[in-house]
């Protein structure tokens, strides 16, 4: 019988995809926490600056939630679909 | 026409510009005296850290052809599609930007304002903490400032102590600019 050897290429690769899809998650999520916040502080201290920080506050909440749909269709749908073959 | 304050001030004093200036619990008989943030060259670490950040990988590019073949072989440059690469790069762009954004969050609404009638502290503490803290002018024991260290004394600022009667929370600011000025001006407003 033949013993399995380990391969650290793919072990890297693996480590390095799930680190990738964790931070997506975390960064959409942290993102969008930082919206409400972004709100809050803006009623709290009322400057011209106010909407300028808001919209980019939402533009790292649409760039965020892009990359982890991006993340997971190149990496999770052909993970799911290599399961189901 | 009245000249508006800049709003990247950490040290705003000036009677015309700081009518521009407003926080949410302020009342109607309330003027805004002085605004204090911590002072703009405490923001240095942040902006030297994110530049390096963007800086590093692009060297690391540029030189990866020259690194020995352990190091940047095709083991490596193999290991993801140029696709995946992409996605990866983008992600750290992202992730750079947005911990440039929350550090310019922690220090532009850190503010502390001091009106005619009080001392409030709005203190937001990054990513999602934030506390507001007021004291009566009328309430307010000893004003004192602190400062020290090569860079305190060098760009000149230094941690600010509004102390208060009783168990009230005490007011504390740390590394604002000028800290002589602002513990006199301060003095000044009291009754």
């Amino acid at each position: 019988m033949d013993v399995p050897t380990l391969n650290l290429t793919i072990l890297t690769k693996d480590v390095f995809v799930v680190l990738i899809i964790l931070s997506a998650t975390f960064l959409a999520l942290f993102s969008w926490l930082s919206i409400g916040k972004t709100r809050l502080l803006n009623r709290l201290v009322k400057t011209p600056l106010a909407p300028f920080i808001l919209i980019i506050a939402i533009l790292f909440f649409v760039l965020a939630i892009g990359t982890l749909i991006s993340t997971l269709t190149v990496w999770i749908i052909p993970l799911h679909s290599l399961i189901q073959t | 026409m009245a000249t508006k304050m800049n709003p990247f001030s950490s040290f705003v004093y000036d009677p015309v510009k700081i009518t521009s200036v407003h926080f949410e619990t302020q009342r109607e008989n309330e003027v805004v005296r002085l605004v204090l943030r911590r002072d703009t060259i405490t923001n240095l670490p942040w902006i030297l850290t994110t530049l390096a950040a963007i800086l590093i990988p692009l060297l690391i590019i540029k030189t990866l052809p020259q690194l020995p073949d352990f190091i940047s072989g095709p083991h490596i440059t193999n290991m993801f599609s140029p696709k995946e690469w992409q996605l990866a790069g983008f992600l750290y762009v992202i992730t750079i930007f947005y911990f440039a954004f929350v550090n310019f969050s922690n220090w532009f609404y850190n503010v502390l304002f001091v009106t005619n009638l009080r001392v409030v502290d709005i203190n937001y503490r990054a990513p999602f903490h934030s506390q507001t803290t007021q004291a009566q002018l009328k309430e307010v024991q000893d004003v004192r400032y602190t400062q020290g260290g090569l860079f305190g004394i060098a760009f000149n600022y230094g941690n600010l102590f509004v102390q208060t009667a009783g168990t009230k929370q005490n007011i504390q600011l740390t590394r604002i600019p000028n800290p002589n000025i602002v513990q006199e001006r301060i003095v000044q407003l009291l009754p």
